[in-house]
C-alpha cells in the first residue's frame, strides 16, 4: 500500500487496516467461539465461576498461537497503548458478552429476578441474547476493522431469529454461533496459511 | 509577468520546507505505517508497504542514516530477527511534514 503525496495521509485508516491484517489469521475468531463453548459447558455443569478461567489459559495459548502461526508468516508487530486498549476492549467486550448471557441464564434458571422481567426474556429469550450479542459484536467490528465480525452479527441475527420462531434452547442456538464462529475461524487460519506460505520467510527475516 | 512569478514562487514556498527524506513515497510509507505502531519487524514491513527486501533495505538505512528509525537486531531463540521503530526524532519530523503538506494543500485554489 504505496502512499502518494497527493492523497491525504489518513493515520486512522492506515492504523485500522494494519491491525486488521495482523488478525486476518482467524486466531482471534477461534478464541470467542472457544470461548462461548467453554461457557456452555460450565453453564451447563453448574460451574458458571469457571467461565471466567478461560482467559487464564486462553490468552497464553492465544499468544503463543501468535508467535508460531501469524509471525513467521507475516511478521511481528507491536501496536501502541491505544491499540492495546482497543484489543483489551474488545476481549472484555466479547467476554462481557459471553458472561452476560450465562448469568442471565443462571438467574433465569434459579428463578431469582423479577417475575415481569422473567415474562419478557422467556418470551422472546432468543431476541434478547441475540440482540445483545449483535451490538457488542458490531461495536468489536467497527473498534478493530475485522470485517468478518459483522458476518458473525448476521449469524448471530438468523441463528437466535430462528431460534425464537423455532423455540429452539438458548444453549443450542448459542453453540451453534459458536461452531460457526469456530468453522469460519478454523477456513481463515487455513486459508491464511495458504495464502502466506512460511518459504517467504527464509528469503527475508532470517537473513 | 514579474508579479505572477513572484506570488508563484511565494505559494509554493511551503513545499521547500518539506522534508525530502520523508517526501519520496516508499520512505511516506514506511514512515506512516511505522507511526501507527509501536515496532514492527522487517517482514511486515516488507508486507505492508509491498516492498522488495532490497528497496526496503536501502529505504531503512536512509531513514536510520536521518535519525528517523531505530533498527534494533535481536534473536528470537537462535533465529536473527530484526525490528523497525520510529525514534522521537522521527515522530517529531513526520508530523512536521504531515502539517507543511496539509498547509500546502489547503492553500491551494480548488
Amino acid at each position: 500500500m504505496m502512499i502518494n503525496m497527493t492523497e491525504k495521509i489518513n493515520l486512522k485508516k492506515i492504523e485500522k487496516k494494519t491491525y486488521a491484517y495482523y488478525h486476518q489469521d482467524g486466531l482471534i475468531d477461534l478464541f470467542i467461539g472457544s470461548g462461548i463453548i467453554f461457557a456452555i459447558c460450565c453453564f451447563l455443569t453448574e460451574l458458571i465461576w469457571l467461565a471466567g478461567t478461560f482467559v487464564i489459559f486462553a490468552v497464553p495459548l492465544y499468544t503463543l498461537a501468535k508467535q508460531k502461526i501469524t509471525a513467521p508468516r507475516i511478521g511481528l508487530v507491536k501496536f501502541g497503548q491505544k491499540a492495546q486498549h482497543r484489543t483489551l476492549f474488545i476481549v472484555l467486550i466479547l467476554i462481557g458478552n459471553i458472561f452476560l448471557i450465562f448469568v442471565l441464564g443462571l438467574f433465569l434458571y434459579r428463578n431469582v429476578i423479577p417475575t415481569w422481567i422473567i415474562e419478557n426474556i422467556t418470551s422472546y429469550p432468543s431476541l434478547i441474547v441475540g440482540y445483545t450479542g449483535i451490538v457488542l459484536i458490531l461495536l468489536s467490528a467497527v473498534l478493530s476493522g475485522i470485517k468478518r465480525f459483522y458476518f458473525y452479527a448476521t449469524s448471530i441475527f438468523i441463528i437466535f431469529l430462528i431460534g425464537q420462531l423455532l423455540s429452539i434452547n438458548l444453549i443450542i442456538s448459542s453453540a451453534l454461533v459458536a461452531g460457526v464462529i469456530i468453522l469460519i475461524g478454523f477456513c481463515t487460519i487455513l486459508y491464511f496459511i495458504h495464502e502466506n506460505p512460511l518459504s517467504a520467510k527464509a528469503i527475508l527475516n532470517e537473513k | 509577468m514579474k508579479n505572477k512569478d513572484k506570488k508563484t514562487s511565494t505559494e509554493i514556498q511551503p513545499l521547500t520546507y518539506v522534508d525530502k527524506v520523508i517526501h519520496e513515497p516508499a520512505r511516506l510509507t514506511i514512515m506512516a505505517h511505522l507511526y501507527v505502531v509501536e515496532s514492527a519487524d522487517f517482514l511486515f514491513m516488507m508486507r505492508q508497504t509491498g516492498l522488495t527486501f532490497g528497496n526496503l533495505s536501502a529505504h531503512m538505512s536512509k531513514l536510520e542514516t536521518a535519525g528517523y528509525i531505530k533498527i534494533i537486531k535481536e534473536f528470537i531463540g537462535k533465529k536473527p530477527h530484526t525490528m523497525l521503530l520510529l525514534t522521537p526524532k522521527g515522530r517529531i519530523a513526520f508530523e512536521e511534514y504531515r502539517k507543511n503538506i496539509k498547509d500546502f494543500f489547503d492553500d491551494m485554489p480548488i
